[in-house]
């Protein structure tokens, strides 16, 4: 049976790791390529690594530090953070990056999707969603959550997956940082209208969340700063998962 | 050993490079035409789709070699689309495939597609899994699957919404895997260096 995927995410600018983890024995936990194998060692099912490549200087840094992080990672990367043209998701992918995950850009311009899919796979297409809830609905929202589109999330996710998307990254922007748990109605309506797996994001505060949202279904946790405490691990995670008889990946 | 791997433009070879010399076995990227002098082994990774795969092979003026190579019974190692290429067609868009072995390559009845994360497979009693359980789960990402005529040559096979489909083939000198080993941490690791051990 396909297992759950539990999936830390990394916040790099500059080359350093934001939002640290601050706690763990690495050498250096600022620095993405120690964090990055030092996941995927403790057992997480992916990594996904938020970058800013929208420069020349950015997309170089990015893809050294993602070319070594490769020799060392032997799990699925996805690099993401203001890709803004194929030539740059050429340059991750060479990289070793398995997945390029694309936010404001595929909005703007959702041919790229199908641009993306036609010459690497639909694969490695991961459109990035970030949305609230208005109302009755949910809302599209870009630039990280500060500018609202036209976009009714349901209608989005339905145009998205007809240019080529492969895979989602739903962020709830109400519960993001909150640590409140994961917006379950808002991902039950997603995964509900596509044909594509989605990656839940946003809200993860505690291990009664992630079995929550397992219970309701989901089968692709992101987690963020629930990580960044220091207080959790991925073992942690994943030993009490499995003490409370979810199927997860554990031993590995 | 010496393995070529065979780059078509079908995925990056980073991660495959990369376990291959956590192995200390030497990977050496064969991208077009004859291939490169001295080896053991050809491996055939690559995911995406067979019709897109089978022009580029044709493109790099990699067919005819790798044709000749099968001949001259080299072991080759398909990895997902690899696995996928060693049949005669695909349902996807009338994709040719190198016709190593009789059989289809047919789309996923499943719901929600790709294939995508870690599963476990049902193995056959076989060298290749010394080390690993029923539990061990490997990376997988697909919509499609293979149909092998000849089932004595399915090894493993893996679950997916209630649709059963091979994830292993042996038929050698060619091994197959609709997994990824290089994606797949410690259980894809163990895996290749089986496969090593026993089939090169």
């Amino acid at each position: 049976m396909l297992l759950p995927r539990i999936i830390p995410c990394l916040d790099v600018r500059h080359g350093r790791v934001v939002k640290g983890v601050r706690f763990l024995d690495l050498k250096d936990s600022g620095d993405p390529v120690e964090l990055a194998a030092y996941y995927a060692a403790s057992g997480a099912d992916e990594v996904v690594w938020l970058d800013i490549v929208a420069t020349v200087e950015e997309l170089e840094l990015a893809t050294d530090l993602i070319a070594q992080a490769r020799r060392r990672v032997d799990i699925p990367m996805t690099i993401g953070g203001g890709i803004r043209s194929l030539r740059q998701v050429e340059a991750l992918l060479e990289a070793g990056a398995d997945k390029v995950s694309i936010n404001t850009y595929a909005i703007q311009n959702p041919q790229v999707i199908g641009q993306v899919a036609a010459r690497w796979g639909s694969q490695c297409m991961v459109v990035a969603v970030d949305a609230r809830r208005e109302g009755d609905h949910f809302q599209v929202y870009t630039h990280g959550g500060r500018q609202r589109t036209d976009w009714e999330l349901g209608a989005w996710l339905k145009a998205a997956e007809s240019e080529g998307a492969g895979e989602f990254l739903l962020t709830s922007m109400d519960r993001d940082g909150t640590q409140a748990g994961y917006d379950l109605p808002m991902l039950r309506f997603a995964r509900g209208l596509v044909h594509r797996p989605v990656i839940a994001s946003g809200g993860a505060g505690s291990i009664d969340d992630l079995a929550e949202a397992l219970r309701d279904g989901q089968d692709a946790l992101l987690l963020a700063s629930i990580l960044h405490q220091g207080t959790l691990t991925i073992p942690a995670i994943k030993a009490e998962l499995a003490q409370r008889g979810l199927p997860v990946r554990w031993p590995l | 050993m010496r393995a070529l791997v065979v780059d078509y433009g079908m995925g990056n070879l980073g991660s495959l490079l990369a376990l291959l010399e956590r192995l200390h076995h030497q990977g050496v990227v064969w991208s077009h035409g004859t291939p490169p002098p001295g080896y053991d082994l050809v491996i055939l990774p690559g995911v995406g789709s067979m019709q897109a795969a089978f022009d580029q092979l044709h493109e790099r003026e990699l067919l005819e070699p790798l044709l000749d190579l099968h001949r001259r019974e080299v072991p080759i190692l398909g990895i997902c689309l690899g696995l996928q290429l060693f049949f005669e067609s695909s349902e996807e868009g009338n994709g040719r495939g190198l016709g190593f072995l009789p059989g289809r390559v047919v789309a996923l009845k499943a719901n929600r597609v790709p294939h995508m994360g870690w599963n476990t497979v049902r193995f056959r009693a076989h060298p290749l899994f010394k080390g690993l359980t029923p539990s061990s789960a490997f990376y997988f990402v697909h919509s499609y699957r293979v149909a092998p005529e000849q089932g004595e040559i399915v090894y493993g096979e893996t679950e997916y919404e209630q649709e059963w489909f091979p994830s292993v083939v042996v038929a050698p000198p060619l091994v197959g895997v609709q997994f990824h080993p290089e994606l797949s941490g410690p259980v894809g690791r163990q895996w290749l260096d089986n496969y090593f051990r026993e089939m090169v």
